[in-house]
């Protein structure tokens, strides 16, 4: 019995590296589970299970095989010592694992909650932000609006144009008739200077930059002229020049004032003129303007105006068909 | 212990097991037999057994019944408990002009509420609120006593006045997030642009013709939170951003829309009429610049707005053109060679037609006109003689051509697009009545689309309201239009032209639509309108359409007033509407003058 048994720790020990057989002889395993090894089962009767076992069978071919080197082998057996010893370092490292991962897990979690309030913070900045552009852009909206627009220009004394005018400024043509623009004495706004636009709030800073600030004492004609000889062009010089002095006339009956559109030139052209006749009577009203119109080579379109009214078509009675 | 079990039982059975047999049986057989001392263990195993299988039956259905039986209903109930979702609501399209600048806008806001139970003190609230909301406090007191919980108090502030409430800390007061629609322009075209509800959902115009298109889809943000509200950080969370709405730019500009409605809304005071209309067309597009009305509403109050207003009477109504659809006639002649420019006709004082008599508007004796004549001066009787050249069948086949009684193709709610008899149903006075523009109908839009297809030289374009649907991530798409369709050759839209030049000149008849420096044509209409409540004729539709320059012409107008009372023809009233809008819409767009000279057609007398 004990011999057998040898040869089976034997066998551990030589075929300690075979996975098949290894499970199967494991000290804390019951060996009555083994017919083979089963200690209480006679000489005989054991012959008759190792016969009948061919894993017995092969345990006992194998046994025989490393049968005299026994002591030795029992010998290697020993590391299960330094596994005893690694338990303690195991058990500091696991410990430690542990101990690491609970308190990355707090940390994690910790920053994760720094997280949530940094962007709940961020968030409610972001609300107050995006409030405070969009009542920024509904205030621009409603100032831009056309009506707030021409209400702000006619408060300038800004009226609109009646005839629409360009200036070509690559050939220095003048397109278009110019004519005076309505308007009377009462309206006529006192002229922006820039010191004005800056002291001004808001949407008035913007006029700053316009042109309708240029200096008002430059004479009219000098910058009529200069404009068109700076586009290299005599005849549209002389054709500015004839201007200026048509408009001369005109300014008995009104001052000018110009639409803002126009290019730069024209605006300037209108501002000399605002601030030509801004030293000179003028009351004329809507109606006077037309007169005074009629005077002048204009004439010939204002009278086939006041001819116009008269001459109207009319309509006829039609039965319902 | 099994260990020893092994070991001392065989010792003792051997003797009875042997002459048995080996093996397990005899084990088991042998622990019976062992009697009194072992029944205990065994019988207790087996109630063990029987009570741990009961047990674990019973733990195994309960499993059942929670895990597969309920178990979906169950995990979806413990979800519902900590999970929270959120419908982010999609924010509504915007409508721009043609330059992008907001006709509407939906713009962030708050609603204010009350939970009534918490007010402690309702005067000293309703003081505090008063002057921040503009009401008197005690119009207040009464919604802030009570035992109810949730009481609107305001709607639709804007996020700042709800920012100095909230700084006061009141009790029991709170607000909840909603937006509102903004029409930064107001009145500036609101007839087209229409308006919202409460709701936020287009009731009128654009807004709710669009309605589909500008909502949106909401989106959806769930997260599952803790015992304090807060979102657990590794929660299940999903979020489906909501699509906002689709932008609409129009082809309206703002600036020409809004002079347009103050010329048209100066004139129908100053000629007390009923309405009036103007529409601004760029022909080479069909795209229409203004579209306005008088009287009109403020968008961001239509509550306040008498409902009559609310509409878009340029295309929601429509009238007999009258005068200015001789231009239809005399195309139609023109383009079949009929006649020209040059031709001349024999007008009698009076036509009878059909057993009518046909005058025209001044008594005259018997008259020699050229075609341009009887288009400038409008003579009814120099129309007709000019459509029986062609007939009533080609004048139809040119009318329809030309749009009349067809859909504009504009998707407008309530749009009416007039009527015109088929030819087979024409009495004997329907060819005279129909050539000067009586007894059929069209809406301003097409009147002036007439006038547009002339000015494109013969070819007409689907008139366009809507430029484009621009989608959040800002691509375009463009509105389905109508193929172009050649009305009448070039030639004849340029011979037209010059006559309708010489209207506005002198012996026309609207001198006073001129404007100085350039080169432009229209035709006067004084039409009798239709009035149905009674049946009759009664008052008239003044209009005036003319486009500039004519010899290039880039822009069309029409002006249309609605029984004036103060004046009748359409060059006296719509003649100045027309130079108003025209001049400023010139220097809008910044077109130039030509600077040709006036064509010089003979016109006769």
């Amino acid at each position: 019995m004990s011999a057998l048994r040898k040869h089976h720790i034997d066998d551990l020990s030589s075929l300690s590296s075979d996975p098949a057989t290894t499970p199967s002889v494991a000290p804390g395993v019951d060996p009555s589970v083994d017919p083979s090894v089963d200690p209480s089962i006679g000489p005989s009767e054991r012959d008759v299970a190792v016969a009948g076992n061919p894993a017995g069978t092969e345990y006992v071919t194998r046994g025989a095989r490393s049968h005299k080197s026994a002591r030795p082998h029992l010998r290697m057996v020993s590391p299960l010592r330094p596994e005893r010893a690694s338990r303690g370092v195991f058990a500091i490292v696991v410990t430690g694992v542990l101990a690491i991962g609970m308190i990355s897990i707090l940390l994690i979690n910790t920053s994760l909650a720094q997280g949530a309030f940094t962007i709940s913070e961020l968030k409610t900045e972001q609300t107050a932000l995006l409030q405070q552009e969009q009542a920024l852009a509904e205030s621009v909206a409603a100032m831009a609006a056309p009506e707030a627009l021409e209400q702000q220009a006619r408060a300038m004394g800004m009226v609109p144009s009646e005839n629409p005018v360009f200036l070509d400024v690559e050939t220095g043509k003048v397109l278009g008739k110019p004519k005076p623009a309505p308007g009377t004495r009462a309206t006529m706004p006192r002229l922006l200077t820039p010191a004005d636009a800056t002291a001004a709030e808001g949407v008035d800073n913007a006029l700053a930059g316009l042109p309708v600030a240029a200096d008002p004492t430059l004479d009219p004609a000098a910058v009529d002229a200069a404009a068109a000889q700076a586009a290299g062009n005599e005849a549209a010089a002389q054709a500015a020049a004839n201007e200026t002095a048509s408009a001369e006339a005109a300014r008995n009956a009104d001052p000018l004032a110009e639409n803002s559109l126009w290019e730069e030139a024209v605006i300037i052209d209108v501002t000399d003129e605002l601030a030509a006749a801004s030293g000179r009577d003028g009351k004329g009203g809507k109606g006077d303007n037309k007169g005074e119109n009629k005077g002048d080579n204009k004439g010939a379109k204002s009278d086939s105006k006041a001819d116009a009214a008269s001459s109207d078509e009319g309509l006829v009675a039609v039965p319902v068909p | 212990m099994s260990r020893t079990t092994t070991r001392t039982a065989p010792a003792t059975r051997r003797p009875v097991s042997r002459p048995d047999s080996g093996g397990r049986g005899g084990y088991g057989r042998g622990v019976g037999a062992r009697g009194i001392e072992m029944a205990n263990p065994r019988k207790r195993g087996t109630i063990l057994l029987i009570v741990t299988g009961l047990l674990l039956t019973l733990f195994a259905g309960r499993l059942i019944e929670i895990q597969a039986v309920r178990g979906e209903a169950l995990a979806s109930e413990a979800l519902g408990q900590r999970m929270r979702v959120l419908e982010i609501p999609a924010v509504r399209g915007s409508i721009t002009d043609n330059d992008g600048e907001p006709l509407a806008v939906t713009m962030e806001a708050r609603n204010l509420t009350a939970d009534q139970t918490l007010v402690t003190d309702p005067v000293a609230v309703a003081t505090a609120l008063g002057p921040i909301l503009g009401v008197d406090p005690a119009v207040l007191v009464p919604r802030l006593t009570g035992d109810r919980r949730f009481v609107y108090m305001a709607k639709s502030l804007t996020p700042e006045t709800w920012n100095r409430i909230n700084e006061l800390r009141l009790p029991g007061i709170f607000s909840e997030p909603t937006s509102r629609r903004v029409y930064p322009a107001g009145e500036v075209g609101a007839n087209v642009v229409g308006f919202v509800g409460d709701e936020g959902t287009g009731l009128g115009g654009l807004e709710y013709a669009y309605e589909d298109l500008l909502t949106g889809t909401p989106g959806e943000m769930s997260y599952e939170r803790g015992p304090g509200g807060r979102a657990i950080p590794t929660g299940a969370r999903s979020l489906t951003e909501a699509k906002p709405g689709v932008d609409v730019r129009l082809t309206i500009d703002r600036d020409i829309q809004y002079m347009a409605q103050e010329a048209i809304a100066d004139q129908v005071r100053a000629s007390q009429s009923d309405s009036g209309t103007v529409v601004v067309m760029d022909p080479r597009t069909g795209d229409i610049l203004a579209m306005a009305t008088a009287p009109t509403f403020d968008a961001n109050d239509p509550g306040s707005a008498d409902p009559k207003v609310l509409g878009n009477r340029a295309l929601t109504e429509v009238f007999e053109p009258g005068s200015t659809a001789k231009l239809m006639t005399i195309a139609a002649v023109v383009n079949e060679g009929a006649a020209d420019a040059y031709s001349w006709f024999k007008i009698p004082p009076i036509l009878v037609r059909g057993g009518e008599e046909f005058p025209d508007h001044t008594p005259h004796g018997t008259l020699n006109l050229t075609l341009a004549g009887i288009m400038a001066k409008s003579s009814n009787i120099g129309t007709i003689l000019a459509a029986e050249r062609i007939g009533g069948r080609q004048l139809e086949r040119y009318l329809r051509k030309f749009g009349t009684a067809e859909p504009t193709g504009i998707v407008f709610p309530g749009e009416a697009s007039g009527s015109l008899l088929p030819r087979d149903s024409w009495s004997a006075t329907s060819l005279p009545t129909i050539a000067f523009g009586q007894g059929f109908s069209m809406n301003a839009v097409q009147a002036a689309s007439v006038f547009a297809t002339i000015a494109n030289d013969g070819v007409r374009l689907q008139p366009r309201l809507v430029d484009a649907f621009v989608q959040a991530d800002g691509t375009e798409e463009l509105p389905e239009t109508a193929e172009p369709a050649r009305v009448v050759s070039s030639s004849t839209a340029r011979q037209v032209r010059a006559m309708l030049e010489t209207v506005v000149g002198p012996g026309g008849t609207a001198p006073n639509a001129g404007i100085p420096g350039y080169r432009v044509g229209g035709k006067t209409g004084t039409a009798q309108a239709f009035d149905e409540t009674c049946g009759c004729y009664r008052g008239v539709v003044a209009s005036f359409i003319g486009m500039a320059p004519i010899d290039d012409p880039q822009l069309v107008v029409g002006v249309f007033l609605d029984n004036p009372r103060n004046g009748r023809y359409g060059g006296e009233l719509g003649g100045p509407v027309f130079q108003r809008v025209m001049t400023y819409a010139l220097q809008a767009r910044q077109i130039p003058p030509t600077g040709t000279k006036a064509s010089h057609l003979p016109l006769g007398g």
